[in-house]
């Protein structure tokens, strides 16, 4: 029975989580050289684009209630004969 | 709305150090939170992600700690002084300080490539076999492993604590990005006005 790739909850969680350590390192960094930090630019931004850091807003929201307000579909056993690494990525390739 | 005079207070007495300190503990608290979390789901059996007729999700419930999130990272900037806030956009830029925004948007810009891709992958479920252990595997979409993280979570604690936890995360970050409140200090608005 073909079963969903096993580290797939684990690695999406840890880029989630390296994004968000990578974001407080760069604070960090500013902050010690006491330079104008990420935070200070993107609410610069947010300040004279106030539509389009609303529609981020909206888009942050919209997929927070994809993720949470939807049930888990289990993956249904596939019909198709199954491929091997290579020949998937060959077949991205074309 | 103004923040409160005794929040003033407090910003003007340990606003500035406060304010770092957050910046440092985030560093910190980053990797105390996501290892237990990764460790724990790369070691659970996760490739049917079956819990019977148990349905964890959807629940209305996880939309509070964004809520809280986002609400908590807009109010953040009332720890940091106007005149602070000001003078930084003004100062003289090194070139390390000018590569900071270029740099989190190249770093941005191929998370997404990465994270666009993969999800083409998943939407096919593509099936593989690995060559070393002759096991077949599908690929899900991105949403089904986020549901299914949740699902865990919500297994072993009830109520999905480390779920909220990560809501929060994000939704402060988004709050103080987006959303951030930057109010002048009373007294200096009063006066502009009697002006």
């Amino acid at each position: 029975m073909t079963q969903a790739y096993p580290p797939g909850s684990a690695v999406v969680v840890a880029v989630l989580f390296a994004i968000l350590w990578l974001t407080a390192f760069l604070e960090v960094l500013c902050e010690w050289n006491r330079w104008p930090s990420l935070s200070h630019k993107m609410e610069r931004w947010a300040d004279t684009h106030r539509w389009f850091s609303g529609g981020l807003l909206a888009i942050f929201f919209i997929l927070l209630c994809h993720f949470v307000l939807n049930p888990l579909v289990l993956p249904d056993s596939c019909q198709c004969s199954p491929k091997s690494l290579i020949e998937l990525a060959a077949d991205l390739a074309r | 709305m103004r923040p409160p005079r005794w929040l003033t207070w407090l910003r003007d007495v340990v606003g500035r150090p406060l304010h770092a300190a957050i910046h440092y503990g985030l560093l910190i608290v980053m990797p105390i939170i996501g290892f237990p979390i990764v460790a724990r789901l790369w070691s659970e059996e996760l490739a049917k992600c079956d819990f019977g007729e148990v349905a964890y999700l959807p629940d209305w419930l996880l939309l509070i700690p964004a809520l809280v999130g986002l609400a908590a990272g807009r109010y953040l900037s009332w720890l940091v002084p106007p005149q602070d806030y000001e003078a930084r956009a003004h100062r003289e830029l090194n070139s390390g300080a000018k590569r900071v925004g270029p740099t989190a948007l190249v770093l941005a810009s191929a998370a997404l490539v990465v994270i666009w891709f993969y999800e083409a992958v998943g939407t096919a479920h593509y099936t593989v076999v690995s060559s070393v252990t002759g096991r077949t595997a599908n690929f899900e979409p991105i949403t089904y492993y986020i549901r299914c993280a949740i699902y865990h979570d919500k297994a072993a604690t009830d109520f999905g604590f480390w779920t909220m936890v990560t809501i929060l995360l994000f939704g402060f970050v988004v709050g103080h990005w987006f959303w951030s409140d930057h109010p002048g200090d009373a007294k200096e608005n009063d006066s502009k006005v009697a002006v």
